[in-house]
């Protein structure tokens, strides 16, 4: 049987299946992260003393973390644009870059963890660091999930680009619009936790 | 789609990506500099909007399709409607839950003395 709408335009969304579909599951997305926000607001505005952000978190590592973040958004379209221009070599090379970004970005994010637990700041610390790590925890989770999908495709990609390059250039198309909403959370909650 | 076009959107991508640096620098050395309380506050979240709107207009194409407008508004006001229900909370107070105005108790003399020694 042949799953309808994985390359063609569906007449009603005006687009493919795998697109709507993460649409989505991004919106389902926005409702999880916009709740943990709004916990975030309802703490803060209670708390009897708050820290500043730069005097309890390392804002110069999260500034490189999100340079980093941001670039491996870069090169996950150059990706996509790499299979849109029948190139599979650039695309290897430009997802494998992504991984590297997106596992370096996950463990400087461990070591700053690493750094708080040796100064015994732990999430039952305080209120702060409570929210600190639930937030980012989530975030890392979410970017690891990234690695693991983007790895798998360009380890067993080559199969489905040899039988339908269409639909494997959506698959990473998709794939792109999950990192995109991933840099995006970050690029929110860069300020929220360590600059205000 | 051609390669001619394929390669204008890496351009524009690349400038994307600039500005988005540009934007956290900016952000992080204004909140360096000592900006703090409510100007910092705005300024930061002025930039971390910015760079949202970027990443979503340009980076996500959120503009190619209406019916994704149309998901995303829904999830938007939803959103607020979170945030508004935290302020519910402000609203109507149980009496006795005031936490903008608590004050620790004292401590005793004696206790805090003890505390010391150990």
């Amino acid at each position: 049987m042949e799953i309808p709408y994985t390359v063609e335009k569906r007449p009603d969304t005006g687009l493919y299946n795998g697109k709507i579909g993460m649409w989505l599951f991004l919106a389902s997305e926005v409702m999880l992260f916009g709740a943990l926000f709004s916990s975030y607001v309802l703490l803060r505005v209670n708390a009897v003393d708050w820290p500043h952000g730069p005097e309890v978190l390392n804002v110069p590592l999260a500034t490189v973390n999100t340079l980093v973040l941001i670039g491996s958004s870069l090169t996950i379209f150059k990706a996509w644009a790499a299979l849109k221009m029948n190139d599979f070599a650039a695309y290897k090379k430009f997802a494998w870059i992504t991984i590297a970004l997106g596992s370096l970005f996950i463990l400087i994010k461990l070591y700053e963890y690493s750094d708080k637990f040796s100064h015994e700041h732990y999430p039952a610390t305080s209120t702060f660091y409570a929210i600190y790590f639930t937030l980012t925890g989530l975030h890392v989770i979410h970017l690891f999930a990234g690695v693991l999908v983007n790895t798998f495709h360009v380890l067993f990609g080559g199969g489905l680009w040899k039988k339908s390059p269409e639909q494997f250039t959506n698959r990473i198309e998709v794939t792109g619009l999950y990192w995109h909403f991933v840099d995006l959370v970050w690029l929110i909650m860069f300020p929220t936790l360590y600059l205000i | 789609m051609s390669n001619e076009d394929i390669q204008q959107q890496v351009k524009g991508h690349q400038k994307i990506f600039v500005s988005l640096a540009i934007l956290t620098l900016a952000s992080a050395g204004i909140a360096m500099s000592g900006l703090g309380g409510t100007p910092g506050i705005i300024v930061a979240m002025c930039i971390a909007f910015t760079q949202g709107l970027l990443i979503l207009g340009k980076l996500m194409h959120l503009n190619e399709s209406s019916s994704v407008k149309g998901l995303l508004a829904l999830t938007a006001f939803f959103v607020a409607y979170l945030l508004f229900a935290t302020c519910l909370a402000f609203m109507n107070q149980i009496e006795g839950t005031d936490h903008l105005h608590y004050t620790p108790p004292p401590v005793e003399e004696s206790h805090a003395e003890e505390a010391h020694e150990e």
